[in-house]
């Protein structure tokens, strides 16, 4: 099929199960990401979708069933460890340090390294793809706007080179030219060969630069296949795609 | 040589600041170093100014120590006088332990004293007596702290409250342990136990006691900035932000957050160490909850997080209290009447400067000339109309 067949398994979800309460959300979700991969979970309100990220970021607890980032089970893992090991999320509504500057945002991306010139290097390097930032570089990150914050995060994320790269609804909230500009970033990520796992509503934009794409319907995964075959999916397109 | 210096400890106003502010700076060092030729401690003005002056001193260290948690973990802490009360009780008891035939003996009351060889009666044994009472509360904010990481804001305050009644019902009636509501005199008529540092006894007439507070200050605010700009400092910074974010970037919030709280600790049993010492008794009555509130008031009146605003704070917060509890110009003031003066003062406070006299300085450094520079030539709007597709 794709290259994923024999690349490197980066994380993977094996029957999962996990909600709030008495109220099952996951009901037994398996997926995989491999290296390289920018792979996407589309699904409408309320399918789980928010729940599977923070499954896999450990808030909220596996009931059954498996995370494993490269081959490890995560469920004694505490934040920072997934952290330490190469796992690196943008939470939903962003979520940034507001009273510091965006320099400083990024510095507290970098925390758990201690190379100076590869820090500063990383810094250049997310400056080069979010312009605005290096302008902002010195502002407080609480005073830019909506996409700039979204950038922000996105780029502190990065910070920590992450070996994988969670993305909660990185469109949210945002006008449409912001969100192309963020899908357009999220190609340039895709580029450069990093793994990316986005969970979305923006369905058609996250599917045609998704090299994967698995779809979630009250809590069970229901197609899974490649962005470009799911767009052309009949039943995907006319429950997600408004055709 | 000097410039050399500084760049090690890191003050800053030495190493970049011009000669004015090198003045500015240096002038109130030199009032504190030089106050032994201006005040003469026998006169009752002098031991009225010494007096306020020492506890300036010790609630200077207390302060900068609660502000650890109060400024730069942004947890509201009302349980600090337990740390307080406690480094006060290891001080005092250590002084008063006595070796004798039998072993070592803990006086149970201060009207018998077993005769006997004192167990910290060596030189600097009070210096030794000072970092165990720091090292045990630093300890105690530590196993204290285990069971309040998850909480914020009121919960974590309403914890500590608790905790610090809890504390002090303990210590106001286990009279074997503290003297209970007599407590412990350290000026014994039997044996004074007052301690003495190189030869001279540490108390207000004359001036080692002083130096000794002074040097604790220096090391103090010297350990704080260092905090403030390592990496833990950081870390304390943003899980005060945004914890959920500062977990986000791989910060490790309960690690920090106890360092935090064991440093807290440390300084608070420091300056109860101190503090049974410049009063000359230890009487826990009088270290109730109420006494955290105060050295809260002087963080809050200062400006949270910001060192030089903690310092002003405390001196302006205790000076005010102590004085008001004097004789002025034979009129005694009810001692009640100093919480008066204080919430009055933090009234005004809240109204005109919310963020304390001296406010935290802002995150981050201001940018250099060529990243001005830089920003400015990259000065390009997040998408121009019309241009972008």
């Amino acid at each position: 099929m794709s290259k994923d067949a024999k690349s490197e398994v980066v994380l993977e979800l094996d029957n999962v199960r996990s909600g709030y309460g008495r109220m099952e959300v996951l009901r037994g979700i398996s997926l995989h990401v491999c290296r390289g991969e920018v792979v996407c979970l589309i699904g409408a309100n309320g399918a789980g979708k928010s729940t599977t990220l923070n499954t896999v970021c450990g808030l909220v607890r596996v009931r059954s069933g498996e995370v494993r980032l490269f081959g490890e089970n995560t469920a004694d893992f505490t934040r920072d460890r997934l952290v330490r090991n190469g796992l690196s999320q943008v939470p939903e509504g962003r979520k940034l340090f507001s009273d510091m500057t965006v320099q400083e945002n990024l510095e507290l991306g970098a925390y758990l390294r201690k190379d100076k010139d590869g820090i500063a290097r990383d810094r250049e390097h997310v400056y080069s793809l979010f312009p605005v930032l290096r302008e902002r570089s010195h502002q407080m990150a609480g005073s830019l706007s909506g996409g700039e914050q979204q950038m922000c995060a996105i780029a502190r994320a990065l910070m920590s080179r992450p070996k994988i790269l969670l993305l909660d609804e990185p469109s949210l909230g945002l006008a449409p030219i912001l969100v192309k500009q963020i899908f357009q970033i999220l190609e340039t990520l895709k580029d450069e060969g990093r793994t990316v796992f986005l969970v979305e509503q923006n369905a058609r934009m996250a599917l045609s630069m998704a090299d994967r794409g698995y779809v979630l319907q009250t809590g069970n995964l229901v197609r899974e296949g490649p962005g470009r075959e799911l767009l052309e999916d009949e039943e995907v397109r006319k429950a997600y795609l408004g055709k | 040589m000097l410039r050399v210096l500084a760049v090690v400890l890191q003050v800053r106003w030495w190493a970049k600041g011009g000669w004015f502010k090198r003045l500015v700076h240096l002038l109130p060092i030199a009032l504190i170093l030089a106050a032994p030729l201006l005040i003469e401690p026998d006169t009752s003005l002098g031991s009225v100014a010494m007096d306020i002056m020492l506890k300036v001193g010790v609630f200077i260290i207390l302060a900068l120590g609660l502000n650890v948690v109060v400024g730069y973990l942004g947890l509201l802490e009302l349980g600090y006088v337990t740390f307080m009360a406690t480094g006060a009780l290891i001080a005092t008891l250590g002084m008063m332990t006595v070796k004798t035939g039998t072993g070592w003996v803990l006086p149970a009351h201060t009207d018998y004293l077993p005769q006997g060889e004192f167990m910290f009666d060596f030189p600097g044994g009070y210096l030794v007596l000072i970092l165990i009472a720091g090292l045990f509360c630093g300890l105690l904010g530590v196993l204290r702290g285990i069971p309040t990481l998850r909480l914020t804001g009121d919960y974590y305050a309403i914890v500590t409250l608790g905790l610090a009644e809890i504390s002090y019902l303990i210590y106001r009636n286990e009279a074997w342990l503290s003297g209970g509501a007599n407590g412990l005199r350290l000026s014994h008529p039997a044996n004074d136990l007052t301690p003495k540092l190189f030869g001279e006894t540490l108390y207000y007439d004359n001036w080692m006691l002083y130096y000794l507070v002074v040097a604790v200050i220096f090391l103090t605010i010297f350990a704080m900035f260092r905090l403030q700009q390592s990496r833990i400092g950081r870390a304390w910074a943003a899980i005060r932000i945004d914890e959920t974010a500062a977990r986000a970037c791989g910060i490790n919030v309960a690690w920090s957050k106890i360092v935090g709280f064991g440093i807290s600790g440390f300084f608070g049993g420091v300056g109860g160490a101190l503090l049974c010492v410049t009063s000359s008794t230890l009487s826990v009555n009088e270290l109730d909850v109420w006494q955290s509130i105060i050295v809260l008031c002087a963080v809050v009146l200062g400006g949270m997080g910001s060192i030089r605003g903690v310092l002003l704070g405390t001196a302006i917060l205790i000076s005010v209290g102590e004085f008001l509890r004097q004789d002025i110009g034979g009129v005694r003031v009810p001692p009640e009447a100093r919480y008066l003066v204080y919430g009055l003062m933090l009234l005004l406070l809240m109204r005109f400067r919310p963020q304390g006299l001296i406010p935290r300085a802002p995150a981050g450094h201001p940018p250099s000339a060529e990243e001005e520079e830089e920003m400015r030539r990259r000065q390009t709007p997040l998408y121009v109309l019309g241009e972008n597709p």
